[in-house]
This record gives structure tokens, sequence and C-alpha cells, in this order.
């Protein structure tokens, strides 16, 4: 291993964790220790991936579709209210009980409030992630923003930088790398719960083929629908990664 | 605001300004209610009434969904810990550590619910399984990382005292590892209730998600407050518990960095 590149072995690293799952699962099934109306066989799931072929690219691309734009608004607004809480001391005080509120309360448990809410609507998923994000995110900014070294903002107000001027040019660049953790934490909590959504609705998307799987008793179907979804999650995160790399690469100088 | 009404606002003691803005948002509350602004939902005083007039049946279902977060969050703590210490030990397996951090840190634990309900039905087990599982994944995220984060020389220093391998790995780098992974445990625990509410939405009889889905099915916004409201304080008590205990157990590392 040693003078082997970092990349090599990280590579390496992933082919023998797969690996080891994939080995587990076909050792389970051919000594018969878990019977296949609990774990199918290897071959079974491959044969559900054939049937559902034709309609998975528009379930993944509509839960694909659900998380980013959720993802993006929770985002958004998110940072919008640490920021105002930030600059503002009458907005800080105010918004003090809700952010409080934030810190323990179950992000779960907006599920059933968005399903009266918004019913079966476009926008009630995206609602649903927007909220999860957000609650990941204001948290996380706020500490972010107490930490940020006050030469920048003190600097750019010297050289007439106004508060929106100061929020956009200064703080919001300043908090990215250390929310990095807290967006990919965030991004996970919006695919839960674009899923969850989907799954309590039976709304078309990766979740309700989770579901599906389930009440049809289709458990190569949905086992299939599993490895989609860890997929689909693991490459919005790198997808995020990729683009938070590129939005902190100064702060790595 | 003029600058005279900030500065007369900053002198004002702490706790009023918290309990001014407080009211503010109970104000709004009242007026969102009042006007019907949004669907269903009651005005704070008829909030308040149904939170303490069902307050047993509340405490009973928080009772039901706590002992199911516990007993996962056991398992998943166990889980997680364990599971990075083994790998951790030999430098190749170290990567193999890593790959796994990274691997459960994005894989979404609710897509886990179906597979659960079809192995353990509509009782408990679901809602463990998918709490074990889910903070397996926090704490082997922040155990692998807590291990990478041993300083050698500790190591290093066991050896030359005479601990070398397993033991002087186990000796040191446990105890190094507490403080982050007691972190961890703290956001797991945290986790933990809304997951067993997660999974009782679908899998149980009984227990706070019980409630609130068949308070959605029933249009209940009162009963659906009065969950969220209990579920809330349950993990904020809970966050207050493992911090108390967390301190203790660490103090040894924060009387050492004050050093």
């Amino acid at each position: 291993m040693r003078g082997m590149p970092e990349w090599i072995k990280q590579a390496l690293a992933w082919i023998v964790v797969v690996g080891a799952i994939v080995a587990t699962w076909i050792i389970l099934d051919l000594t018969g220790a878990v019977s296949s109306d609990r774990l199918p066989p290897l071959t079974d799931v491959i044969s559900a991936a054939g049937r559902e072929a034709e309609d998975l690219p528009i379930a993944v691309l509509a839960t694909a579709g659900r998380v980013a734009a959720g993802f993006v608004i929770g985002a958004v607004v998110g940072v919008f209210i640490a920021l105002l809480s930030h600059l503002s001391t009458v907005a800080s005080e105010l918004l003090a009980p809700p952010i409080h509120l934030l810190r323990s309360f179950p992000p779960f448990v907006v599920a059933p409030f968005i399903i009266l809410w918004f019913g079966l609507s476009v926008q009630a998923p995206i609602v649903f992630a927007a909220t999860v994000t957000a609650f990941v995110v204001v948290i996380d900014s706020g500490e972010a923003l107490r930490v940020v070294r006050r030469e920048y903002p003190q600097a750019a107000q010297a050289l007439g930088a106004g508060h929106v001027s100061r929020a956009m040019l200064i703080d919001t660049p300043a908090i990215i790398p250390a929310i990095a953790g807290g967006l990919r934490v965030a991004l996970v909590g919006a695919v839960n719960a674009v899923l969850l959504y989907e799954m309590l609705t039976g709304t078309e998307g990766v979740g309700d083929l989770l579901i599906r799987g389930y009440q049809l008793f289709r458990i190569d179907t949905l086992f299939f629908a599993v490895i989609v979804a860890i997929l689909l999650s693991l490459l919005l995160d790198r997808i995020l990664v990729l683009l938070l790399n590129r939005a902190t690469h100064w702060s790595r100088g | 605001m003029s600058s005279n009404a900030f500065n007369a606002l900053r002198r004002t003691p702490r706790w009023s300004r918290a309990t001014a803005a407080t009211v503010l948002w109970l104000l709004l509350w009242w007026l969102l209610a009042a006007t019907a602004a949004v669907p269903y939902l009651p005005s704070p005083l008829a909030q308040a009434e149904n939170l303490i007039g069902n307050s047993p049946a509340y405490l009973l279902a928080a009772g039901a969904t706590l002992v199911r977060a516990v007993i996962g969050f056991a398992i998943g703590a166990a889980l997680g810990i364990l599971l990075p210490i083994v790998l951790g030990y030999w430098s190749a397996t170290r990567y193999v550590l890593d790959a796994l951090a990274d691997l459960t840190r994005t894989i979404p634990g609710i897509a886990l619910l179906p597979i659960f309900l079809l192995w353990f039905g509509t009782g408990d087990g679901t809602a463990v399984a998918l709490v074990a599982a889910a903070t397996s994944f926090i704490v082997i995220v922040v155990s692998a990382s807590s291990i990478r984060n041993v300083d050698p020389i500790y190591l290093r220093a066991a050896s030359a005292l005479g601990g070398a391998g397993l033991q002087g790995y186990l000796l040191v780098v446990t105890p190094a590892m507490l403080p982050g992974v007691l972190g961890g445990l703290r956001v797991a625990l945290a986790a933990a209730l809304p997951w067993a509410i997660a999974g009782e939405y679908l899998g149980a009889q009984n227990g706070l998600g019980y409630i609130l889905w068949n308070s959605l099915q029933s249009v209940n916004l009162r009963q659906m407050i009065s969950v969220a409201i209990v579920a809330s304080l349950i993990v904020a008590l809970l966050d207050l518990a493992m911090r108390a205990g967390g301190a203790r157990v660490t103090a040894w590392a924060q009387t050492a960095e004050g050093r």
C-alpha cells in the first residue's frame, strides 16, 4: 500500500466496502441463512431493474428535481434568515425564539403539516425539503457568522459597502466553507424528506417505487428501489461537493 | 428606528427582550388563527387547552416512542462505535473505514423503512430498526473522524511505554476519541426521536408518530401541534441530559486542554 497514490487507495477502499456488502448478500442467499422473501437473490433484483427500467428515469428525475429545488430554496432562505438575524439587532431579537425552537424541532414531524396544508400539490415535497434544509442551514450559518473575522466586514464598510453589499460580498462567501458540512447533512435531509413525502402520499418518484415494492410484496423491486435511492443520494452529494469545492477554492489558498 | 431607540433596546434586560419577542410571535399566531389565514389553525389558548387536557395520552404515546428511540439509539451507538474501532486498527482498513463513513453519510435512512416494515411488521421492531440504522450512520461518521484525528504521538508514547499492539491501541484510541464521539452521540440521540416518529407513521399501533398520522387523517391540527410540542420538549430534554452527562465524562479532556 505504501507509495500508492491516495486516490487509488480510496478507490480500492470503496471497492472493498461495496464488495463486502455484495459478498455478504450472496453468502446469506446461498446458505439460506435468510429466506428469499426477506432478502431477494441478487439476480431477482437485477431482473427488477430490467422491469422498472422504463419508468425509472421519470421517477428518478421527479425525486431529484424536488430535492434540488427544495434544497436550493431552503439553503437560500436559511442563509438569508441567519444574515438578517446577524446584521439587524431588531431581527436578531425577534428571530431568537423561533431559531431557539428549531434547535430541538424534529424535522420529520413537519411531514403531516405539509400534507395538511399543501396536499398533493407540486410544491408540497419541495416545501418539505426546503423546510428541512432551512432548519439545518439557519443554525449552521448563525454559528458560522459569529466567527467570521471582523476585519473583512469592517474593511468593506470603511470602503462604503452598505448592509446588502456586505451581506452578499463578505458575509455569505465567508461562511460557505464553515457551513459546507452542514449543507451536505441538509442535502441528505432533503432527500429523506422527499422520499418520505412520496412514500406517505404515493406521489410518483423513488419514494413511491419503495412503498409500492412493500405494498405489493415485490421484495426485489423494493431492494432495487433502495439501491436507486442510495445511488441518487450519493450522486447529489458528489455534485454538491464539486460545487462547494469550486465555491470555496479561495479558502484553501 | 433611530439610534436612541436602538440604544434603549440594547439597555433592556435580555430576558425582557426574549419575553417581548415571544409575546409578539404569540400575537401573530393569534392573529393568523382569528383571521383563518392558516387553515385549521387553533388560537394559542385553544392549543394550550388541548395540550394540557390531553397530556396523559400524549405522555403515554411519548413514552412508547421514547422507548423505541432509546433502544434503537443504544443499538446504533454500539454499532457506530465498535465498527470504526475495529476498522481503525490497521492502516489499510482505515481507508475502508473512511469509505464506509462516506457511504453512511449519504444513505437516506428513510429508504430502509419499507424493508424494516416487511421484516418486522407494524410492531416496535420497525421503528427500533430504523432508529438503530439512522443513528449508527451518524455515529460511524463521527467515530471515523475522531479516530482519524487521534494524534499518532499518543500511540507512539504508549508503544514506548510497553503498550504496543491492540492493547496500546485500545488504551489510547478509546479515550482519545471519546470527546468527539460524545458530540456525535448527542446529535444521534437528538435524531433518535424524529426517526422513531418517522418509523411510527406507517409501522406502529401507538406512539407520537401514530397519533400524528391519525390526526392528519382526521384533520385535527390541535392534536398535531400538541404532538410536535411534546416531541420538541423531549428532544430538548434528551439534549440537556446528554450535555450534562458528556461534560462529566470528558472533564479530563477539558482540563488537559486548559493546561
